[in-house]
């Protein structure tokens, strides 16, 4: 339960960041985009149902210090520093999850863009919430880094997303919808608004913990499974041995 | 006196926000409010008399938390108790002499219920009832289920109420900004299913702010034939100095409420962030303007957890393929239990334009009340359409109707007097649209007279249940023109007078009808377009059937029904084919397209090969079919198939094919394996399978598209798997290897918290089933990972694991 005040942002799906299709190639397991014509049509028809089933949803708290006790001196280190703590969470909404395993039975080739389409969208989304605080650093996730993925359920408890926005963990530690993503930031008063060193999305391959990620700096191209890279804790684009 | 009696003619009048004045009092941030019951009586006490104080009729207790999750047994039952206690006293201390009423109230449990969530339905009705249970014990006037954001939730917890007392139900959910709730319900879904279920006023409450909640009140105000409760925020809220604050007053509250009332909300209140000052406004504002009648809307609608289809406008359609009747290959993924065939040909027929699914899965060797259940819940996981449960098993059709999110339709009732009282409380309980067929115990009349009167006699019978008139579509049975010449004829006018005189909707399974005679699509769309002439309001029928579609789309068209003939331009492309074969097919040269095993162009592979690697899945059924004519389907396959499979794998392998490019392969190769199969089952010889594999993605896991790919792959290179599903437990695995004594086995996780469920799986296959090879898979596993845990083998992509399983049967 909360000390804090939840807040909740719903956004138009149209408002979000333009999609990044290389991004969403890339989280379906392509290095380049492809240019054949059933590529780009399979990739068409995906875009096209986006627009429809997305419904972008943020709840947050406002803290004036970690609003939960943590030992991550990955995250420590992003928000040091800072005179306020955001944590938040964010999904694009149950639809996505309905119709991805409805193209599982009949078009699995479907199910996983738009599952890749997901995951971008859902990023795509944090950054839009991100980019509206003056001052922010980085963004620092439950499962990423030394930050324990068990950091959910402190998130859940602060934030309480079921009844907020809908998203809810289970036993094992998954958010349902599957495109949610949770995350912490600092805010420091009076800095000119700029990202940290690593990027707006926070992600520093020398931090990570998915030594195999074909995506990592510096590794070229160890296998041909792409691992989540950003946010651990959203559903990582499959691999063929998932 | 009874609530229901005193809203019938006046408006009644709600309390306002509980936990944000607690929060003001000193309510500890973490604390549970419910223990301040017996904590602080005195404040709660004081809280609730100001609101009788301010004008409220019905004062909720402190207890939208209390639940079995959250308390212990004794702890449950002192809160609810003292809850109950607090309330009275107030209203005995306030001087208010109005109407008092004690609500019960009940919030979300905070559990997102399967197929979503992990959370069991029934379980979620074991929660509420036990806190129904309690508070019914107490003595409350009537059960107040509030803020609700998933349309299941909200019917566990009104079957909970109903079946655990008989105190009038109010229901308010909570809806987002774009005017639905969080799982996607409308308000006129939520109207549907909620009346069906009997509750006594609907509405909404929370989430936004008056002024914000106008297309949701329309919505229910439109919709709803019982009281609309409405009871909005103090506005939005937003965050200042570390407090919570609203940005609408208790002037402009009770303006736009006093609106609202005007325009037929007959129950008001507020929620979060309003006070005893919000109410007041609102009663003062509201108390001499006469309350708009509540009137019947008869509407006649089924809906999903999504959205209604309403019947008597446009003609309904209800795809019938998801039938074991006639259709060989369905009944044996019945007896299969091969849920993934049945949600295909669901998926399909959405696809084609359909309305409603049948659903009918009644064979004689399988246990109907279960099948039909897993169906319906799985059909529902994936398809957003209203179902028809049909069956003739009761114990089936009420365990459906139990787990069915929504307002479903029922198929059926007839005139027979026995199952009239076997089905009417069924649609009683669960709500649902019944299909009424005109037969009673001395079977199907011939004269359309007779069907009129048995019609009427199910009229009368069910206003005896108090099923209304709107729930009520008349199926006048379409018998087999080939054995009776007026058998149509007579179909149809029984039709046209239980739509126009009973004022009844009607339905038809239309096929019957061409039984026995050639091109029997001919017939049946024909009969088809005659039955929307004379008023049917939906046919069960099926979407495949272009000449069906024509008929639909043209009748839509040239009834002034489908503006701008937008629907017939948008779908032609759907049904502009004819679907008839000329009658006698043989000596044709149809077969000359020059399909061919030939390589052409310069890439050395031929037709089918080519379509196969470029992912083309029409071309592929096309260009086998047409190999299909002169070559043997084993060399098909062994010849081109295969090869092109390889050739998918390797480019895969080498990184000049990626995984969707090897995914529409695989789809591809699919749908040439379809072909193949067809010929193979009308040759009579079977095909070969290269062995068993049970695949599984572990306990506690619920990704399953890697898995997916896996399967697909290997089914394309000809292993029969068995596949599981996602958070299996590993006994569950277990026992589909040994019932299959399957060679191999191949389990898969993605999460770092569910490889310790894949290490026990492995175990306890070692101990089983010790012949099993196990490969495992997933982001997060590795080489290492996977010796840890004792697997015999590690794929690091999908075509590792097909090459591994491929050697390990070929030795």
């Amino acid at each position: 339960m909360s000390s804090f005040n939840i807040d909740v942002r719903q956004y138009d799906a149209s408002g979000l960041p333009s999609i990044d299709v290389k991004e969403v190639w890339r989280y379906s397991g392509c290095r380049s985009i492809p240019e054949d014509q059933p590529s780009l049509d399979l990739m068409d028809s995906m875009l096209k149902e986006y627009g429809s089933i997305a419904r972008p949803r943020v709840c947050f708290a406002r803290c004036d210090r970690m609003p939960f006790e943590t030992d991550s001196k990955g995250l420590a280190r992003v928000i040091s520093g800072s005179d306020e703590v955001i944590v938040f969470a964010a999904t694009v909404g149950i639809e996505f999850d309905r119709v991805i395993n409805r193209f599982k039975k009949v078009a699995p080739s479907k199910a996983l863009i738009l599952q890749a389409l997901g995951a971008e969208r859902v990023e795509a989304l944090c950054d839009l919430f991100c980019s509206e605080f003056e001052g922010r650093t980085s963004r620092y996730s439950p499962g990423y880094g030394d930050l324990p993925l068990t950091t959910q359920r402190d998130v859940f408890a602060l934030l309480q997303c079921e009844s907020k926005i809908g998203i809810s963990l289970n036993e094992s530690l998954l958010m349902t919808p599957s495109k949610s993503v949770t995350a912490i930031f600092g805010i420091r008063h009076g800095d000119v608004n700029k990202d940290g060193a690593s990027g707006v999305r926070g992600h520093n391959c020398a931090e990570c913990g998915l030594l195999e990620c074909e995506f990592r700096d510096g590794s070229e191209n160890r296998d041909s499974s792409p691992a989540s890279d950003v946010s651990p804790n959203s559903e990582p684009s499959p691999n063929g041995g998932d | 006196m009874d609530i229901r009696e005193y809203i019938k003619d006046r408006i009644l009048y709600l309390d306002g926000g509980m936990g944000t004045m607690l929060q003001e009092r000193g309510l500890q941030p973490g604390e549970l409010p419910e223990r301040w019951n017996v904590l602080h009586p005195d404040i709660i006490i004081d809280v609730h008399k100001a609101y009788y104080d301010a004008g409220s009729n019905v004062v909720s207790t402190n207890t939208f938390g209390a639940n079995s999750l959250k308390f212990s047994d004794e702890e449950l039952e002192s809160y609810i108790r003292a809850a109950v206690e607090n309330v009275r006293k107030a209203a005995s201390l306030s001087e208010g002499t109005q109407e008092k009423f004690v609500a019960l109230d009940i919030g979300p449990i905070g559990k997102l219920l399967k197929p979503y969530g992990d959370y069991d339905f029934e379980d979620a009705v074991s929660v509420y009832a036990k806190t129904v249970r309690i508070g019914a014990s107490c003595g409350v006037d009537l059960i107040f289920i509030e803020t609700m954001n998933d349309s299941y939730d909200t019917k566990a917890a009104v079957l909970a109420a109903k079946e655990n007392s008989d105190l009038p139900v109010f229901v308010s959910n909570a809806y987002s900004e774009d005017g639905k709730l969080m799982t996607g319900a409308t308000p006129s879904a939520m109207v549907a299913m909620l009346e069906g279920l009997g509750v006594d006023a609907v509405g909404a409450n929370c989430s936004l702010g008056p002024a914000q909640l106008k297309g949701v009140v329309d919505g229910y105000l439109e919709n709803a034939s019982v009281p609309v409760l409405l009871k909005p925020n103090a506005g939005l809220p937003r965050t200042e100095n570390g407090k919570t604050v609203f940005d609408v007053f208790p002037e402009e509250f009770s303006d736009l409420m006093a609106e609202y009332v005007k325009d037929g909300v007959r129950i008001a209140g507020g929620c979060c962030g309003t006070t005893p000052e919000y109410i007041a406004a609102t009663v003062s504002k509201t108390r001499t303007v006469t309350p708009v009648p509540v009137v019947p809307k008869n509407k006649t609608v089924i809906s999903s957890y999504t959205h209604t289809v309403e019947f008597g406008k446009s003609p309904i359609l209800i795809g019938e393929r998801i039938n074991p009747t006639g259709k060989k290959k369905f009944k044996e993924a019945l007896r299969e239990h091969d849920i993934e065939h049945i949600l295909s040909v669901g998926i399909a027929q959405q696809d084609r334009g359909a309305h409603v699914l049948d659903v009918n899965v009644g064979i004689p060797e399988i246990d109907e009340p279960a099948l039909l259940t897993e169906v319906v819940y799985e059909l529902q996981a994936i398809i957003d359409l209203p179902l028809q449960i049909d069956t003739t098993d009761v114990v089936a059709m009420e365990r459906a109707l139990r787990r069915y999110n929504g307002k479903a339709m029922i198929n059926s009732v007839n005139g027979k007097e026995d199952v009239m009282n076997e089905i009417f409380p069924l649609v009683k309980k669960y709500g649902g649209l019944v299909v009424c067929l005109t037969l009673d115990e001395e079977g199907i009349p011939d004269t359309a007279e007779r069907r009129i009167e048995i019609a009427r006699k199910i009229i009368a019978r069910a206003e005896e249940y108090g099923i209304a008139r709107k729930d009520l579509i008349f199926d006048t049975l379409a018998m087999t023109v080939s054995a009776d010449d007026k058998a149509a004829l007579a179909t149809l006018d029984a039709l046209d007078y239980i739509r126009h005189e009973l004022g009844c909707n009607t339905s038809l399974g239309v096929s019957n009808v061409s039984f026995g005679l050639p091109q029997r699509e001919i017939i049946t769309s024909s009969f088809f377009l005659m039955a929307m002439t004379r008023g049917l309001s939906a046919a069960i029928m099926n979407p495949n059937s272009n000449e069906m579609m024509k008929v639909y789309y043209s009748f839509k068209t040239l009834m002034g029904i489908d503006e701008s003939c937008g629907d017939y331009i948008a779908n032609i492309d759907k049904f502009a084919v004819s679907t008839l074969t000329a009658p006698s097919a043989s000596g044709t040269a149809s077969g000359a397209s020059g399909a061919s095993a030939a390589p052409a162009a310069d890439d050395g592979l031929s037709e089918l090969q080519r379509a196969i690697v470029k992912g083309m899945k029409e071309q592929a059924a096309k260009i086998t079919a047409e190999l299909l004519k002169d070559t043997d389907p084993l060399e098909i396959v062994s010849e081109q198939i295969i090869p092109a499979l390889d050739i998918v794998g390797k480019g895969f392998e080498a990184k000049t094919m990626y995984l969707p490019q090897l995914l529409m392969s695989a789809e591809a190769s699919q749908f040439a394996f379809e072909q193949i199969k067809k010929k193979v089952a009308e040759s009579g010889t079977s095909g070969q399978s290269k062995g068993k594999f049970v695949i599984a993605t572990v306990k506690g896991d619920i990704h399953d598209i890697g898995k997916n790919i896996v399967k697909l792959i290997l089914e394309n290179y000809g292993f029969d798997v068995i596949d599981l599903g996602r958070d299996v437990p590993p006994e569950t695995v277990v026992d589909a290897v040994v019932a299959h004594h399957a060679p191999l086995c191949g389990l898969s996780a993605l999460m770092t918290t569910t490889v310790p469920a894949m290490e026990e799986t492995i175990k306890l296959l070692r101990k089983e089933a010790p012949w099993c090879k196990v490969c495992v898979g997933g982001a997060v596993l590795t080489q290492e990972y996977a010796d840890m845990i004792g697997a015999d083998f590690y794929g690091k992509d999908a075509m590792a694991t097909v090459r591994y399983a491929v050697s390990a049967v070929d030795n």
